[in-house]
Formats: structure tokens, C-alpha cells, sequence
């Protein structure tokens, strides 16, 4: 009797270590933190079609101002205004809104080989942004974990970048935080962002993005080449 | 080869054009997203690039006069998935076009559907749009 209870026992036991150790879950982990290594497809508040909600956007003066410019360029089909229409890469944050995505993570830092007219991103763990660094489209990304939660804090970004395809503007203040987390069975990723600039936008706002684990061995779903080629400068095919 | 079925004010503008060169902007602005235009015609080139993919197409107007109708689609990745190879859509094919129209009449819109000689019906895939 007491044998068969200590076997009971130990069974349950052994059960609580398997599942503690991640045996029983289906979520990747690598050096004790999730794995967001794979393919991956934006999921929610994903595409062009996802604005930022005018009606809760409340912005400084020189926001306003530039809003409606940027806007009206936009409205218009105006190149020098939302300049992914000359094929400049979109940026972040509407680049971490777009398409499929091949998340590399390694012991340092991870890379993101996005589809969507853009350079890849690299994000690397680490306190400190790069010093003195340009201004560039994906802006300088370094990532912390808290927990199993991947925070990715981006700056850095270029000024002529749009913040979402209504014509947002930003400045050179623009901070953007994503926290990743992944689920437990290892098939989506939640992003809450929150983006701050005091330049333009009176209060921080938020959105939570997803990304949805795509079947890598299926050739249709890995990245397809996307070169931006046939664009119409000065009037004529580039 | 026909013109089938055109919306809106599009259809005398739309007509009298007689060729347009391939339009290359891809900004969807310019597109009528409220109204819709179909055609029927066959394929004359087809530039499978990116951002997004064009079709132009030969479409026969009232007076049986050979127009050339610009399509805009969506990128390749997009196309990929939906269906679409390098084969889908090429030169010679007879395909009917549903389109958005081009606000300012010009013959071309952003393709909506198209149904090849076969049956088969496919979408644009995503673009700026997606």
C-alpha cells in the first residue's frame, strides 16, 4: 500500500518536472527563453488597410501641421510625400506590419528577413543603441528579455518614414517598444507596441500586432523576392 | 473582346482612348475603388515584377478599334500563394479582366479577378493594399 502510494506519488512528481522543463509544451526555447525562430505571417493589424484612429490621435501643433501635409501627399498618390511609392523601404513600424517573416534567433541577436520592400533587421541583446548612429528606414533595434518576454526598443528612425499608410509623420524622437511573447503551443507571436514622440503626438498610443506560424516546408509559404522594380520616376520607367 | 460591362462614367472616356502606354505608378490612389469595369481581351505583355505585377491587355472598343487596357495586381509573393506562376498569365492569352477602374478614365484599373480561358478565377494578390 505504501509502495503503490509512493509510486503515485512519484509519478505525479516526475509529471511536474516534465511539464515545468517544457517537455509538455510545444513552445521552442533556446538558452532558457523562447525560440521565435521560423517562418512567420502578420496576422493582425497587419497591411496598409490598418490605420491609426484619427479621432484618438491626439497630437502637438507641429503634428497637425505636418499631419495634414503628409496626409494630403499620401491622399494624392504624391512619391516625394509617401516615398514607398519610389520604392523607398516603408520602415518601422509599417514594416513590422507587413507579410511573411524568417526570424533567425541566435545566442546574441536576432535577425528579421522581412518579404516586404525592406532591409532586414537585426536586433541585438543589448543595453545600449548604437552611439552616434544614422538615421535609417529600420531604425536601431536592441532587445532585453523580461522573463520570457522579448522587449525590442527601436530609434533612429528615418523622418521621412510614415507612421502608418494614412500619413502619421514622426520625428527624429520616435521610440517604438514591441513585446514579444510566445504562446505555449508555439504558434503565434503577440506584439504590444507602444510608440511614443513627443514631437508629434501629446500621448503614447498603443497596438497589438500578431504574427502566425507559417509551414516552412512548404515552398509557397517561404519568402518570395520582392525588389521594388517598376516604378514611374519623372515620368518614366525606372 | 468586348467590352462587357463598365460602371460609372468610365465608358465613354474609357473608349475613346486608343492606347495607353503600361502605367507604372503603384500608388492605388488612382484607382476608383467604388466602381468596377470588366473587359475582355487578350493578353499583350505581362511584367511580373514587384511591387506589383501589370497586365496589359488588347481590348476591342465599339468601333472595333484595338485598345490597350494597364492592369495592376499585387506583388509577387502574393500572387505565388494565390496560385499564380510565371505561366498563369502570358502573352496570347485570351482572360476576362474585373477591374477598379483609373479615376481619370485612362483604360486600366487594379485588377480585381481575372478568369483565364480555362475557368479557373484568380484575385490580385496583396499589394499596398494588403
Amino acid at each position: 500500500m505504501r509502495f503503490r502510494k509512493l509510486m503515485v506519488e512519484g509519478a505525479a512528481c516526475a509529471a511536474l518536472i516534465y511539464g515545468l522543463a517544457g517537455g509538455a509544451s510545444a513552445q521552442p526555447m533556446m538558452n532558457g527563453h523562447p525560440d521565435f525562430s521560423g517562418l512567420w505571417q502578420c496576422r493582425t493589424n497587419c497591411g496598409n488597410g490598418v490605420t491609426l484612429p484619427r479621432a484618438q490621435m491626439d497630437m502637438t501643433p507641429e503634428g497637425e501641421r505636418l499631419y495634414a501635409i503628409k496626409k494630403a501627399g499620401v491622399d494624392r498618390g504624391d512619391p516625394t510625400i509617401d516615398t514607398g511609392l519610389m520604392c523607398h523601404p516603408l520602415g518601422i513600424p509599417r514594416l513590422a506590419m507587413f507579410g511573411t517573416f524568417d526570424i533567425l534567433q541566435k545566442d546574441d541577436h536576432i535577425a528579421i528577413l522581412g518579404e516586404w520592400l525592406g532591409p532586414g533587421r537585426e536586433i541585438y541583446f543589448q543595453n545600449q543603441h548604437r552611439k552616434d548612429y544614422f538615421p535609417t528606414f529600420m531604425g536601431d533595434s536592441i532587445g532585453r528579455w523580461e522573463g520570457n518576454t522579448l522587449v525590442i526598443d527601436t530609434n533612429n528612425i528615418e523622418e521621412e518614414t510614415l507612421v502608418d499608410s494614412s500619413g502619421f509623420p514622426h520625428s527624429d524622437q520616435l521610440h517604438f517598444i514591441e513585446r514579444w511573447t510566445l504562446s505555449p503551443d508555439g504558434k503565434t507571436i503577440t506584439s504590444d507596441w507602444t510608440l511614443t514622440d513627443p514631437k508629434i503626438f501629446r500621448a503614447q498610443f498603443k497596438r497589438t500586432v500578431t504574427y502566425s506560424r507559417k509551414d516552412a516546408t512548404d515552398e509557397k509559404q517561404r519568402i518570395v523576392e520582392n525588389v521594388c522594380q517598376n516604378v514611374e520616376v519623372g515620368g518614366k520607367l525606372r | 473582346m468586348v467590352v462587357r460591362h463598365i460602371t460609372g462614367p468610365l465608358l465613354l472616356s474609357g473608349l475613346l482612348v486608343s492606347s495607353t502606354a503600361a502605367l507604372a505608378h503603384h500608388s492605388f490612389a488612382m484607382f476608383d475603388q467604388t466602381k468596377s469595369v470588366t473587359v475582355e481581351g487578350i493578353v499583350k505583355s505581362v511584367d511580373y515584377a514587384n511591387p506589383h505585377v501589370w497586365v496589359d491587355m488588347t481590348v476591342m472598343n465599339a468601333q472595333n478599334q484595338p485598345v490597350t487596357w494597364s492592369f495592376e495586381g499585387g506583388n509577387l509573393g502574393g500572387l505565388y500563394r494565390m496560385g499564380w506562376t510565371k505561366d498563369t498569365v502570358k502573352a496570347g492569352d485570351k482572360v476576362k479582366m474585373e477591374a477598379h477602374p483609373i479615376k481619370d478614365g485612362t483604360p486600366g484599373g487594379q485588377i480585381m479577378r481575372v478568369t483565364l480561358a480555362d475557368g479557373r478565377v484568380l484575385g490580385r494578390g496583396p499589394g499596398a493594399a494588403q
